[in-house]
């Protein structure tokens, strides 16, 4: 028993050595001479069943099954990850809590809640059930901006803390909810004629909107003063509304755009730096609302947060405008951050491509064809 | 092997490029499995794509502490073959000489030379136990080793190795009797 043991373990080894090219039969039975005569036959045979089971699939079907699976993953988005920590009847059970007792509000008040903590999950189904049982479809726009939103700080809080495997996830969620904007059943502003240029071929730049000429109503107002860009800013694609000095900043092409006959707004805030301005990079950066607002960051929750005026399309509009560059800019900077490792990139690019994209199909849905 | 939990683990949180590492790197591997498996090509192929199917579909559910990630996809791959043998088992067969693959290269007459031998030494591993068929498909065509064959097939390290020798040796027998038959 005891030699068969031993001729089991010199057989093998001489096959592992064997199927993976790294020895000869002969040089085996070299280094087993007193085996040689057993061995010899038995390797003998397993060169020639390698032989034969050396068959390799065709280039048709290699590259057929390839083009099938990546269809595949882009269907199903991501795996479904079994979360054990906390079952589903417990992600109900607090969503409900979260919802039905504490009130709607709370949920987004969880913020602070990030992807890997066990709660997470509770926090997404809290989101969604808001989402369902929203009043209308515009308060749902608002609610998947805010989503959208709280995503994109999640992504700059994972990657400040080198927490990136969930990174991807959360781009890929991003990208879902300016999808589902694209296709909610808005109002449409017939005042609004925008024409969309997509801008993908230029994998660095927002898809590019230009506005139509102006019609029958007053023109936008550019108010150069009151814009600001971040302080110690030295990204050139940076735009954002906090503060510091506006130097650098070059007013964007101005887009014309008619606006409703009704509207007394006081349109602020279009700043692009000189690089975006090169690129003829034609962005509407604009929200437009009372002066009150102009630099204190999204416009509807400066007029009262989501539940302000809903109805209002443009209000709508603003917001998303706002928010989708207040999103893109954000995980511009984390791409052009030194802080932030080379293997996050390439999902926090997917992130950004899926958020301007998104916001482009997003933005389609407000404008009559 | 570090590399392949880190993809693991990676493909587990829904990273699309890790799961396609795994996916390059055992694909060749799990088609050659299934093809010895089966003997048909075509069906081969299609039981491939399935079981990377199934393993995308499931690498959340996949423990990393349990079996090793190539013992999990090998036994996908088996229990793809034994539902497939199961439908399959009222139709009628195919003649072999016309379903094994033949090599992917140019060289005709050591196509044939090659079909010949695998005709052979496929013939011969129908004369084996499944325990044995089955450790002979894992490190030969799946390229596995003892301790993930062992894994696969939930048996110890040595009772594979011992499977691997009768099985080798059973081979021998059945070809040296083939070659004897034929003259």
């Amino acid at each position: 028993m005891g030699n068969n043991k031993q001729f089991d373990n010199i057989l093998d080894e001489c096959l592992e050595r064997l199927i993976t090219g790294q020895e000869t039969v002969e040089q085996c039975l070299q280094r087993y001479p007193e085996y040689a005569n057993e061995l010899e036959p038995l390797l003998r045979t397993a060169v020639l069943m390698n032989k034969a089971v050396d068959v390799k699939p065709s280039a048709d079907f290699r590259a057929r099954a390839r083009y099938q699976m990546q269809l595949k993953m882009a269907e199903s988005k991501a795996p479904q990850r079994v979360t054990r920590v906390v079952p589903r009847w417990a992600i109900a059970a607090c969503t409900a809590m979260f919802v039905f007792v504490l009130g709607g509000s709370t949920v987004f008040a969880s913020a602070g809640v990030m992807p890997g903590n066990p709660l997470y999950a509770v926090k997404l189904a809290a989101e969604n059930v808001q989402v369902k049982f929203a009043g209308s479809d515009q308060t749902r726009v608002e609610l998947y901006v805010a989503m959208a939103d709280q995503r994109v700080n999640e992504m700059v809080w994972m990657a400040s803390n080198n927490k990136t495997q969930n990174i991807e996830a959360a781009a890929q969620r991003l990208d879902s909810y300016y999808n589902t904007i694209g296709t909610l059943p808005l109002p449409k502003d017939t005042e609004l004629s925008w024409s969309l240029a997509d801008n993908a071929n230029q994998s660095n730049s927002a898809p590019a909107f230009t506005s139509a000429a102006p019609t029958t109503t007053k023109p936008m107002v550019i108010t150069p003063d009151t814009t600001k860009l971040a302080s110690g800013a030295t990204d050139k694609n940076a735009v954002t509304t906090t503060a510091a000095t506006t130097t650098n900043a070059v007013i964007a092409p101005v887009p014309t755009i008619a606006l409703p006959p009704d509207t007394n707004n006081v349109i602020t805030t279009t700043v692009v730096t000189a690089k975006q301005t090169a690129n003829s990079l034609q962005r509407g950066d604009i929200f437009h609302g009372t002066g009150n607002q102009s630099n204190t960051g999204n416009p509807a929750s400066a007029n009262g947060g989501s539940n302000s005026n809903a109805s209002n399309s443009s209000q709508l509009l603003n917001t998303l405008l706002y928010n989708s560059i207040s999103q893109t800019d954000k995980i511009q900077q984390l791409l052009d951050s030194n802080n932030v490792p080379e293997s996050v990139k390439p999902a926090l690019r997917r992130a950004l491509a899926a958020s301007k994209i998104g916001f482009s199909n997003a933005i389609s849905n407000f404008v009559s064809p | 092997m570090q590399e392949e939990l880190n993809l693991v683990q990676r493909a587990r949180q829904g990273d699309h490029e890790a799961f396609a590492q795994l996916y390059e790197t055992h694909f060749d591997k799990i088609f050659r499995y299934l093809v010895l498996k089966i003997r048909n090509q075509a069906e081969a192929e299609d039981l491939t794509q399935q079981v990377f199917v199934k393993a995308y579909e499931s690498i959340g559910s996949f423990q990393m502490q349990g079996v090793p990630f190539t013992a999990w996809l090998y036994r996908i791959a088996h229990n793809q073959m034994v539902d497939y043998i199961r439908k399959e088992s009222k139709k009628p067969t195919v003649p072999l000489d016309e379903s094994l693959p033949i090599r992917d290269d140019s060289d005709l007459e050591g196509e044939i030379e090659t079909k010949i031998e695998m005709e052979k030494v496929v013939l011969a591993t129908k004369q084996l136990t499944k325990a044995q068929r089955e450790v002979i498909s894992l490190r030969f065509a799946g390229g596995l080793t003892i301790t993930e064959a062992a894994k696969t097939m939930r048996k110890s390290e040595g009772a594979i190795k011992a499977l691997q020798h009768s099985a080798i040796l059973a081979l021998r027998k059945t070809l040296l009797a083939g070659e004897q038959g034929g003259k």
